[in-house]
């Protein structure tokens, strides 16, 4: 088991690095300039880059910044924020786009589970029917279709949450972003646990346990959950993608001080630093999550387990 | 033979159907079937005939789309005081019929051991759990007691085993260990779907001898489904011919192999290949079966039977006598019917088994 984890945490290592020089010569590939105000002459432009050093070749800039990123220096924004340190200007943001993020994932993981459970182990019956009936409405309606009726209800009509984040009433008011981007993980997940139960639950190992008269609740939780659940570990993986790419859209809707809205910004103003730490920020998220997929993974099949010895 | 044993175990007119999108499946049309203490009765035919939703009814695992349009399973419960009491199994409720039949007085064996196991779970902790599902004992009691199920079934190094997972073993260990987990808790009859069809032909061996073992030694009483007709010979004592959801022949090894008298059997027994008959065509019975989602008229078998009448396309036979063990539904026995004489290889095959079964004796 130890050397399972060694092997895929050297693993995550090489693809962080090999991400961050793929997303450096990326913006190398962006027309313009951080400096692309037009009252600038070229000459002032040639001083500004200069600076910055942004006027050495590509390789040596490369260098420069993976030396300096691995001491924790992100650089500098240019356009932003003038002169102020990427790291500190991401480090509140992060966490608040990370707590909505987790608490989405973890919530939507857990009814969709409970959902999708309960529609299988009632198939065909009144808990099937509510279930998957969420569940087509969550997947086939666009997020920010909910978003906008919990806005309208929670928010506006009812007023049990903040509209717009608010910085002093930060659990409050990340519970509409949290509802809205959870709408899409519960479908997902309740979904693909009905099927993925309903087929465990048909297996010859099912079978041979009830032929074996071995008790229900025995069944369900060591024989159909604990099989049913390896599958469910990998969508979740592929589910974070999602979560990540929803926050650009759902953070600008409620105004949430995070990193998705801050991407767009960012992007728009050529601010090559901000753009270059907010993705690999976004990779280290994404690295991590597969991680420990991976791992919990090992945990719970004993056939990974093992081979990895 | 035990004709005079107690019967453990009797299906009368079971009759099955299966909900599909494209109507209902008649897949099984009034089974009658009888076994007795320490007795191996054979399920014989092909793949579709309804082998093993029979025993699935028995057991009581029958997906959810299948109906029960009639019919009974009595299974003869011994209490702890010693009297005896048929119990409609049918009848009975599922989470009872898993608390004291399932297991504790029939268990069963799947066909492909790859599957029959909990990926999970490790073979000790599944032992020990089937165990304990029956018995209020303690885990060490449980665990003394599975090592010596894993002895009883051939398997070497128990302890090791125990702390290893389904993955970590062969198709034959792991067969070997599903019959375990099965007699855990000493059942009194032992219903095995093919249990060697997806094994190796020499580990095959092998299980086989090793069930036989232990039948005679616990005194099972086994229900052996099939298609292979050469197992039907190396483990039954009574044999069961299924077709198309119906029993078409029965009657003891004997009664089968030496005088059939369904042309379905026939055809069976013509095509199990044979050194003998190196270099000319195995024999195979021509068409397919029949379409379950229609109604069946008149005996399911006609279309494929070269001495189909008339009257097989109108009316179902009824099962003839032809002794008190010897059963088959064909018209050929109504004494109405001309008279058909087996085909002369088939004649030719029946002497060689009789041959080599005197050699087998003399031997």
């Amino acid at each position: 088991m130890r050397k399972y984890i060694l092997k895929r945490l050297l693993i995550s290592a090489a693809t962080l690095f090999v991400m961050l020089v793929i997303l450096f010569l990326l913006l190398e590939l962006m027309p313009g300039s951080p400096f692309n105000d037009v009252k600038l002459s070229p000459e002032q432009r040639a001083v500004l880059e200069a600076k910055y050093g942004l006027d050495k070749p590509v390789w040596e800039r490369l260098g420069m910044y993976i030396g300096n990123a691995l001491r924790g220096d992100f650089g500098v924004s240019y356009v932003l924020a003038k002169d102020v340190p990427v790291s500190s200007l991401l480090s509140s943001r992060v966490g608040v786009s990370i707590r909505i993020g987790l608490f989405s994932l973890f919530i939507g993981t857990f009814v969709g589970l409970v959902i999708g459970f309960a529609a299988a182990l009632w198939q065909g019956k009144l808990p099937d029917k509510i279930g998957m009936a969420i569940s087509v409405i969550g997947l086939s309606v666009p997020s920010y279709v909910f978003a906008v009726l919990f806005c309208y209800f929670l928010g506006f009509k009812w007023k049990w949450f903040p509209l717009i984040y608010d910085l002093r009433r930060p659990v409050t008011s990340a519970m509409l972003p949290i509802l809205a981007s959870g709408v899409m993980i519960v479908s997902v997940i309740a979904r693909f646990t009905r099927d993925e139960t309903l087929r465990v639950m048909q297996s010859d190992y099912v079978l041979f346990a009830r032929c074996q008269g071995i008790s229900r609740w025995n069944v369900i939780i060591n024989y159909i959950l604990r099989n049913a659940l390896l599958p469910i570990v990998t969508v979740m993986g592929s589910l974070v993608i999602s979560l990540l790419t929803g926050t650009l859209v759902i953070e600008g809707m409620f105004a949430v001080p995070g990193i998705g809205s801050f991407m767009g910004t960012a992007i728009s103003g050529n601010d090559y630093n901000v753009i270059l730490a907010l993705s690999f920020v976004y990779s280290v998220i994404y690295v991590v999550v597969m991680l420990g997929v991976d791992l919990i993974y090992g945990i719970l099949d004993p056939r990974i387990r093992i081979a990895g010895k | 033979m035990k004709d005079e044993a107690e019967v453990v175990l009797k299906l009368s007119d079971l009759d099955i159907s299966f909900r599909s999108p494209r109507g209902l499946i008649h897949a099984i049309r009034g089974v009658d079937i009888t076994l007795r203490r320490g007795e191996t009765v054979a399920l014989v035919g092909e793949s579709g005939s309804g082998k093993s939703v029979t025993m699935r009814a028995v057991m009581g695992i029958l997906p959810d789309n299948a109906v029960v349009n009639s019919g009974e399973i009595f299974y003869t419960l011994e209490t702890k005081d010693g009297s005896r009491e048929a119990v409609n199994l049918l009848k009975s409720k599922a989470t009872w019929r898993e608390e004291h039949i399932n297991g504790s007085h029939i268990a069963m064996v799947f066909q492909d051991p790859m599957t029959s196991l909990n990926p999970t779970m490790r073979i000790g902790s599944q032992l020990i759990g089937a165990i304990r599902s029956h018995e209020r004992i303690s885990r060490t009691e449980a665990y003394a007691r599975s090592l010596k199920l894993l002895t009883e079934v051939g398997i070497t190094a128990p302890e090791e085993r125990m702390e290893q997972f389904p993955h970590q073993l062969s198709g034959g260990m792991r067969q070997r260990v599903v019959i375990a987990i099965a007699l855990s808790c000493n059942p009194d009859i032992l219903i095995c779907d093919e249990p060697t069809t997806a094994l190796d032909v020499t580990v095959q061996e092998k299980i086989l001898r090793m069930i036989n073992r232990i039948q005679a030694q616990r005194q099972l009483s086994v229900v052996f489904i099939t298609h292979n007709m050469g197992v039907v010979a190396r483990v039954a004592d009574y044999v069961n011919v299924m077709y198309a959801g119906k029993v078409v022949e029965s009657g003891t090894i004997v009664d089968i192999f030496y005088d059939p008298r369904h042309p379905y059997t026939w055809g069976l027994l013509s095509s199990i290949p044979e050194v003998e008959s190196v270099g000319t065509d195995l024999y195979s019975i021509p068409g397919t079966p029949p379409d379950l989602r229609k109604e069946i008229r008149g005996d399911a078998f006609a279309p494929r039977n070269r001495y189909a009448m008339e009257i097989d396309y109108k009316a179902q036979p009824p099962m003839f006598r032809i002794s008190d063990t010897h059963y088959a539904a064909t018209w050929l026995l109504d004494e109405r019917a001309p008279k058909v004489e087996r085909p002369p290889e088939l004649e030719q095959r029946i002497r060689r088994l009789k041959e080599e079964a005197k050699q087998y004796a003399a031997g």
